[in-house]
């Protein structure tokens, strides 16, 4: 189903449709995470219009726009599952709290970022399933400003911290202190990838 | 009902955000980074080569210029200061460390260029990244 060019920009109607995206229930995420140029880029703000939304969707997915850290897929998913986002948003504060009691400060490509990721993936998947972590981990990560070799770091330390919640939590010994110490032990034997490493004194 | 349920979560979600206390934590006044750090000229070659004490030297003088960097991309400050090597709710604030406490219960500060919905620079604060 295309759309025809009105309120839109041509350049995102064109986006879109080239994109083959189906209108209905997967159309907003979809949009969201379709991969834009430089004469795109401010096309996924614009998905809810695409899409055809309803007035629910559409709604929260403007309400989203107030909040500027957000992807446009994170927007997505906030739109479609407010109250686990909102859940999930609250996890990464806990994260980012638990990492910051080893660390003292939270930054970008050393330990405590591997830290904040691991952790946070963790407790997304002691949450929801994996499929919806996953989700939201990689909805984090579709910032278009972050260099690559940065989010390459963050999305293996999701996955290393996915996969111990997952062992963690099939065998029913899940908890969070738990977590804390797999990563501990994972950052000691480089299993986790940090790319401006914290010198030594700074982490005894 | 669900979709008022949904619009009351959102709503408090944003709200707490536009909050200045949770949405920013403590920063310092122009005068205390100016009490705390001196007044070096901000040079922005020397700010993207150096770490923690010269940018913080630095802080007081680009705090004062900062008019020059609002309204900007957030592309350009990207380009114009490097990576950031700081952290300030998600990966996209700009956020450069200027000092760094050994513990949780150390004082670690960061320079933060705050961003409107347009992602445009909306303001330039020192802000605390840490503690207990």
């Amino acid at each position: 189903m295309f759309i025809r060019s009105n309120a839109f920009g041509d350049d995102c109607v064109a986006w879109f449709n080239d994109s083959k995206i189906e209108l209905g229930q997967n159309c907003i995420i979809d949009c969201a995470s379709t991969p834009v140029d430089m004469s795109t880029f401010t096309c996924p703000s614009q998905c809810d219009d695409l899409c055809k939304s309803k007035p629910r969707e559409k709604y929260l997915f403007k309400l989203t726009d107030l909040y500027p850290g957000l992807t446009p897929q994170e927007r997505a998913l906030a739109s479609k599952y407010p109250v686990k986002m909102l859940t999930a948003y609250q996890l990464s504060w806990k994260a980012e709290k638990a990492c910051m009691s080893i660390y003292g400060s939270t930054e970008t490509g050393d330990e405590s970022d591997a830290c904040r990721h691991y952790i946070w993936a963790s407790y997304l998947v002691n949450e929801f399933d994996k499929k919806m972590a996953e989700d939201i981990l990689n909805a984090h990560e579709q910032n278009p400003n972050q260099p690559q070799e940065d989010k390459a770091m963050d999305l293996a330390n999701n996955r290393r911290g996915t996969s111990v919640a997952e062992d963690l939590k099939r065998s029913r010994t899940y908890s969070d202190s738990k977590i804390i110490e797999s990563f501990k032990i994972d950052l000691k034997k480089g299993n986790l990838i940090i790319l401006r490493p914290r010198s030594k004194e700074e982490i005894e | 009902m669900k979709f008022f349920l949904s619009l009351m979560i959102l709503c408090s979600f944003t709200g707490n955000l536009y909050a200045s206390n949770f949405w920013r934590g403590s920063t310092l006044s122009k005068k205390e980074v100016l009490a705390k750090w001196g007044k070096t000229e901000f040079d922005i070659e020397r700010f993207k080569n150096s770490k923690l004490k010269p940018r913080a030297e630095m802080a007081f003088s680009l705090l004062s210029q900062k008019s020059k960097y609002i309204g900007k991309n957030v592309t350009d400050i990207f380009k114009l200061f490097g990576p950031k090597d700081g952290y300030y709710f998600s990966d996209y604030y700009p956020a450069y460390m200027l000092s760094r406490g050994k513990t949780n219960k150390d004082e670690s500060w960061q320079l933060v260029f705050l961003l409107d919905k347009n992602q445009k620079i909306s303001d330039i604060i020192v802000h605390q990244n840490c503690c207990e």
